[in-house]
């Protein structure tokens, strides 16, 4: 299903925000929950690590509780609260060395028919490992690009205040996040086949 | 279909993280023990009070001292231009005495201004 932040939710944000301001700490509860797993993909994207990427938004949840005040509601409960978690990421990043896949590995070669893999025919357990891997084959910036994109749903403009690229940046990191997930989707499951035969 | 909605809907069942149960809770639970600290930081205890009151009691018996010193030093200033070798054997060990306790003031003084700017700091 995806996830579009409607108007009534980010009215629905504003007065949450309102409450807790007010007093009841107790309805920041369904902001967790309603953040949490966007969270925690966008923090796991940059970290790649399933726990670090939990304890940084669990780090973010309790920042941003303690800067509410400080939001002014110009933008986006997400958006201002995504800034948070990709600036913890990008710093508990800094300090630790992430396993890499050489890109040279994924050069686009015969299995180019010009269709994205369809990925229909798997199990969501399949498309959920297909797409990990193949997500570790981007550069950070165009997994961020492609995660806040595709699966956050911000708009070009969202993802410029978040990350502070430009959108003609923004553009070539999804072009080449597209076109990198592609080529690895493809060997992916090239190599899958070839491992059942 | 069309390669974005296609690349959206795949993300959306194939990348999405999904939180632990327990999260929210260890969040907000998080949150409460960070609001629980700040409002510790926040409150008065009563050893605090007892250090308030402590700083102003000796505040007020250290000006007292000084208040006295500064007028027992000009009696003596006058009495000394009146009779100049009788007074100073007279007032010698006042001399002293005063030198000591306007010494130690200085220290306590000194030591009081930093505890008070301490707990000052302490409760912004």
């Amino acid at each position: 299903m995806l996830r579009v932040l409607s108007n009534k939710t980010v009215n629905d944000d504003f007065i949450i925000i309102q409450k807790v301001i007010a007093g009841n700490t107790d309805a920041f509860a369904i902001l967790v929950d309603r953040y949490k797993d966007l969270a925690i993909s966008l923090a796991f994207n940059v970290l790649l690590d399933k726990e670090d990427a939990e304890d940084i938004v669990q780090d973010s949840f309790i920042k941003a509780f303690g800067a509410l005040s400080t939001f002014k509601g110009d933008a986006k409960f997400a958006t201002w609260f995504y800034r948070i978690v990709l600036n913890t990421a990008l710093n508990k990043r800094k300090g630790k060395r992430l396993v890499t896949i050489d890109m040279e590995a994924l050069t686009p070669g015969d299995e180019n028919d010009g269709r994205f893999p369809d990925l229909t025919h798997c199990t969501t357990q399949q498309q959920r490992k297909y797409i990990q891997q193949a997500l570790k084959y981007l550069s950070e910036g165009e997994r961020i690009c492609i995660t806040l994109y595709y699966l956050h749903d911000l708009s070009l403009n969202e993802i410029q205040e978040l990350t502070a690229y430009s959108t003609a940046n923004i553009k070539v990191l999804l072009f080449r996040g597209r076109k990198q997930l592609y080529h690895a989707l493809q060997r992916i499951l090239k190599t899958e086949i070839e491992d059942l035969i | 279909m069309d390669e974005d909605k296609y690349l959206k809907t795949l993300l959306s069942t194939a990348a999405l993280e999904k939180a632990p149960l327990a999260f929210t809770s260890n969040v907000m639970n998080g949150i409460k023990r960070v609001q629980a600290s700040k409002y510790k930081h926040q409150s008065l205890v009563p050893a605090d009070w007892i250090r308030v009151y402590k700083i102003v009691f000796i505040s007020i018996v250290s000006m007292l001292l000084v208040v006295s010193l500064i007028i027992e030093l000009s009696a003596l200033s006058f009495e000394i231009h009146l009779q100049m070798p009788a007074i100073l054997m007279k007032y010698s060990n006042t001399v002293l005495m005063y030198i000591v306790a306007f010494w130690s003031l200085t220290w306590l003084m000194h030591k009081l201004n930093r505890r008070t700017k301490n707990i000052l700091h302490h409760h912004q």
